[in-house]
């Protein structure tokens, strides 16, 4: 019963990330029509065979765009958790595995960062760095290194005083040796699923940024960017949100549905 | 016979608190040490603080030869759970960066009685026993002159118990190896032990031959520990 409920999960987890990512390739191949190509008759027009799901504002059609932006919002989400992962596992494993004053030091600062409403914060470095596609990952990357790092953190130091890591440190082995070759496989469980929930916090805040303009700038397409354009016409033109919108749904469900099945498999 | 560690005057903290007054003593090559006590008695901090382990510590402690290997009571958590047994036995040869590691595992998994076809299971799949004799082969590769073995059998089944001990006896006897065996249950104590010390609240406060400590101990705490097993 239990297992299959579990399943489920994974299955419907799996099928939509398949969709999402098989979206994403025929983008990077070929898109039905160039994203950018505007067409002035079909502004705003309906679902219809040729554009199954329909065109915008400026007559171009939303299913390219759609396979645009969602490259960009996965992208955007890949790469600011691989930032916020490389210095949260720096930051973490050093601070939990020496802890000390260092250690102190650190983790308050990392409260501090902790306090504020990730976005506020990713606004503070975008108003210094200003909008782009890049500037978007960096900001949002260095705004989620506390989060991980104080995830790891408290994995290896769980880890430290364990009776393995004491008989490697009566071999010879060095710190380092530890840390990375004993501890942080064992902490490879956890990052991955808070790894899972980092992406689909990561596709959100480039929603919430591309949504208040500071964010992908057009022409460019991002999830978040259509999005926010699509709301200037909710009701002449109602299947572009809810399309968009979608697409963003099925992004962020599959993700949290294979991290909830992977959860339950490891514990 | 040569001395092999003394201790002398130690004095160990831990969170502002003494743990360990004035401990001294000395073990020779290849001898058997008991070290008794209760639970919270200070047992495991001396073994720690004779391994360097303890950051505050006053007094000297001397190694005759390399570092001492320890293993440790609990089975489960001294093994690393995403290593296999082969490459947990290979890891002391890679930090040196020795040659025919394999070769050697393969010996020192006879060496301890472990079946050869163990080599590629993980430690969750091992039993208690399995698991505290890898621990030892890992001890053993280092060719330490002194093993500290911190309640070894404690989280064993009874006839697992005797067979770890027997394969502790015989590594003393064959290889010359200098056990500190710390327990707090004085029959097994007695059994293997050439030499018996008995800690209470961080002090020691008896020690001899086991006979002497067994049979006419000087002190009314050891006859009230002899008593309970009695």
């Amino acid at each position: 019963m239990n297992n299959n409920r579990k399943n489920h999960k994974l299955y419907i987890g799996l099928i939509l990330a398949g969709l999402i990512v098989l979206l994403i390739l025929a983008g990077l191949i070929r898109s039905p029509y160039p994203p950018q190509k505007m067409e002035a008759s079909l502004k705003l027009a309906g679902i219809s065979a040729a554009h199954p799901m329909g065109c915008d504002q400026f007559g171009r059609d939303i299913l390219s765009r759609v396979m645009i932006g969602a490259r960009t919002t996965f992208l955007i989400a890949f790469v600011t958790n691989a930032i916020g992962l490389f210095f949260g596992i720096l930051i973490g494993a050093l601070t939990g595995y020496f802890g000390g004053f260092f250690d102190e030091i650190l983790m308050r600062f990392n409260d501090v960062m902790l306090s504020f409403p990730s976005i506020l914060l990713a606004l503070v470095l975008i108003a210094l760095m200003g909008p782009g596609t890049y500037q978007v990952m960096i900001a949002m990357g260095i705004v989620f290194i506390p989060s991980y790092a104080r995830i790891v953190r408290s994995e290896f130091i769980r880890f430290r005083n364990m009776d393995y890591v004491l008989a490697i440190r009566l071999m010879g082995g060095s710190h380092l040796r530890i840390m990375f070759l004993h501890i942080l496989p064992n902490v490879k469980g956890t990052i991955l699923t808070s790894l899972i929930i980092g992406f689909n916090n990561a596709v959100l805040c480039e929603a919430a940024m591309s949504f208040l303009g500071i964010g992908v700038q057009p022409p460019d397409a991002s999830l978040g960017l259509m999005l926010s354009e699509a709301q200037g016409f909710l009701f002449r033109a109602p299947s572009y949100a809810l399309l968009v919108g979608f697409v963003m749904i099925c992004m962020i469900l599959s993700f949290s549905l294979l991290s909830d099945s992977l959860k339950e498999v490891q514990g | 016979m040569n001395e092999i560690l003394s201790v002398e005057h130690l004095n160990a903290y831990y969170k502002k608190k003494q743990i360990l007054y004035d401990i001294s003593f000395s073990m020779k090559e290849g001898e058997i040490v008991g070290l008794v006590g209760e639970s919270g008695c200070g047992k495991s901090t001396l073994a720690k603080a004779i391994l360097h382990m303890i950051p505050k510590v006053e007094g000297k402690i001397v190694h005759m030869t390399q570092m001492p290997q320890m293993i440790f009571q609990d089975p489960y958590h001294s093994l690393n759970p995403m290593m296999k047994v082969g490459r947990i036995l290979e890891e002391p040869l890679r930090i040196r960066r020795e040659k025919n590691r394999k070769e050697k595992v393969l010996s020192m998994m006879e060496r301890v009685g472990l079946e050869e076809e163990l080599i590629d299971r993980y430690p969750s799949q091992l039993s208690g026993g399995q698991r505290q004799r890898v621990c030892i082969g890992v001890a053993l590769m280092q060719n330490p002159g002194l093993i500290i073995a911190d309640e070894p059998v404690s989280a064993l089944d009874v006839t697992v118990q005797a067979k770890v001990l027997k394969l502790l006896c015989a590594l003393n006897r064959d290889y010359h190896i200098a056990i500190l065996f710390i327990s707090h249950d004085l029959r097994v104590v007695y059994e293997l032990c050439d030499r018996i010390m008995i800690l209470k609240d961080g002090r020691i406060i008896e020690q001899g031959k086991d006979d002497e400590v067994f049979f006419d101990p000087k002190e009314e705490y050891t006859k009230k520990l002899l008593s309970a097993i009695l």
